[in-house]
């Protein structure tokens, strides 16, 4: 198949780079002893109570904490997709099925695992911990081969792509700390490369799976990526965040924000970029996603 | 406030894709072959959250407390029973 072929020169022009471009990840960052506790560490407008009567209910100071917070719960979230998502690609490392990606993959996994390092100290530093997950892993639906991949390569990218958008809104947001808006600003230049991969990836995946599974299987994909796509944005609204930034009532809080219709608008707004990817290449499901 | 089967069951419900509106409930039948999958899983977390007003310790969030709808009411009755156990004390 085209898309296939197209696929593994994309992927070796993007190891290229990754190489041309390697630089230690110890040195790429200075780490302060602590961060300032009287500004925001996340831009206010990305956190999930904002343009909500909650945000207006909150004092200055507790929207900053909220901020500070948030930012733990987002770097948390990276730490999270990335281990599961170095997990995937290490199945598929030397099999058969990928057989000209391997390279890649090496690159691959090796700036996942760097981008972990400093998610994670981050979150250790500065916030004393990493959020743990709010769910627990599981396998994607038994399914044809090109099927089940598309849903796993499909919630890698969307998650990548989400985080991206946060990312890039925050490398240049000059109320951080400095080592906030540099991770955010790393982490948005070296996530490109993989988000260029993953859509590849997705292409070519569709187009297999078009040809050689039962279009009602596809269909299916489409719902679960549309589920996943619901579940990830909710990631954002976690009660122990909410308790860490010393914020009353945080189940009731998680509830009046997700409630209101300005978070709607929110979620459609950072997942405009995906949908229509998943639009051009015919993913079905769209009209499954509870905003 | 009780965990009732009846507001488990509204609870649950919603999440069970792969269960007709007509259909029983089996509480001991297994949650994910009623379609709760690890999807549907963080779903239901977060409606069982609203629904109880207690929140779900992460050493609960595992594959065992969301087994069957018998398992997730065993987990939640007992963080109610412990959640108004600490506004009683809180009380008194």
């Amino acid at each position: 198949m085209k898309s296939w072929g197209h696929l593994e020169e994309v992927a070796g022009r993007l190891s290229a780079i990754s190489r041309s471009q390697f630089q230690s990840v110890f040195e790429k960052f200075e780490w302060p002893e602590s961060l300032p506790s009287d500004c925001y560490w996340m831009s206010p407008e990305l956190t999930s109570c904002y343009d909500t009567p909650v945000w207006d209910r909150l004092s200055e100071p507790e929207q900053i904490r909220l901020t500070q917070a948030e930012s733990v719960n987002f770097f948390s979230l990276n730490v999270h997709l990335i281990r599961g998502l170095i997990g995937e690609v290490s199945d598929r490392i030397y099999t058969t099925r990928y057989p000209g990606l391997s390279d890649f993959f090496h690159d691959f996994i090796r700036e996942e695992n760097e981008h972990m390092w400093f998610f994670a100290t981050f979150c250790q530093s500065y916030g004393g911990k990493v959020y743990p997950t709010r769910g627990f892993d599981g396998a994607a639906p038994a399914a044809h081969e090109s099927v089940r991949d598309l849903m796993v390569f499909g919630r890698i990218l969307i998650a990548e792509e989400l985080c991206d958008v946060y990312n890039a809104r925050m490398a240049n947001d000059e109320r951080l700390p400095l080592v906030a808006q540099r991770i955010n600003a790393v982490h948005h230049e070296e996530e490109s490369r993989h988000i260029a991969f993953g859509r590849q990836l997705m292409t070519a995946l569709h187009d297999e799976a078009r040809e050689q599974a039962d279009p009602s299987e596809l269909e299916a994909a489409g719902r679960y990526l549309a589920r996943y796509i619901s579940v990830c944005l909710r990631s954002f609204y976690n009660p122990s965040a909410y308790v860490d930034a010393a914020l009353p009532e945080p189940l009731s809080i998680r509830g009046e924000v997700l409630r209101h219709p300005s978070r709607a608008a929110f979620h459609q707004s950072v997942m405009e970029r995906t949908l229509k990817f998943f639009d051009r290449i015919g993913l079905p499901g769209r009209e499954s996603i509870a905003w | 406030m009780q965990v009732s089967l009846e507001r488990m069951e509204n609870v649950l419900r919603p999440h069970c894709r792969l269960l007709n509106a007509s259909e029983v409930l089996d509480f001991d039948a297994s949650l994910v072959s009623l379609g709760v999958d690890s999807i549907e899983v963080v779903q239901l977390i977060i409606a069982i959250e609203d629904e109880f007003a207690v929140q779900i310790p992460p050493r609960l969030l595992t594959a065992e407390t969301f087994a069957t709808a018998n398992t997730v009411l065993a987990a939640v009755g007992s963080l109610v029973s412990v959640s108004e156990d600490s506004a009683q004390e809180a009380r008194s």
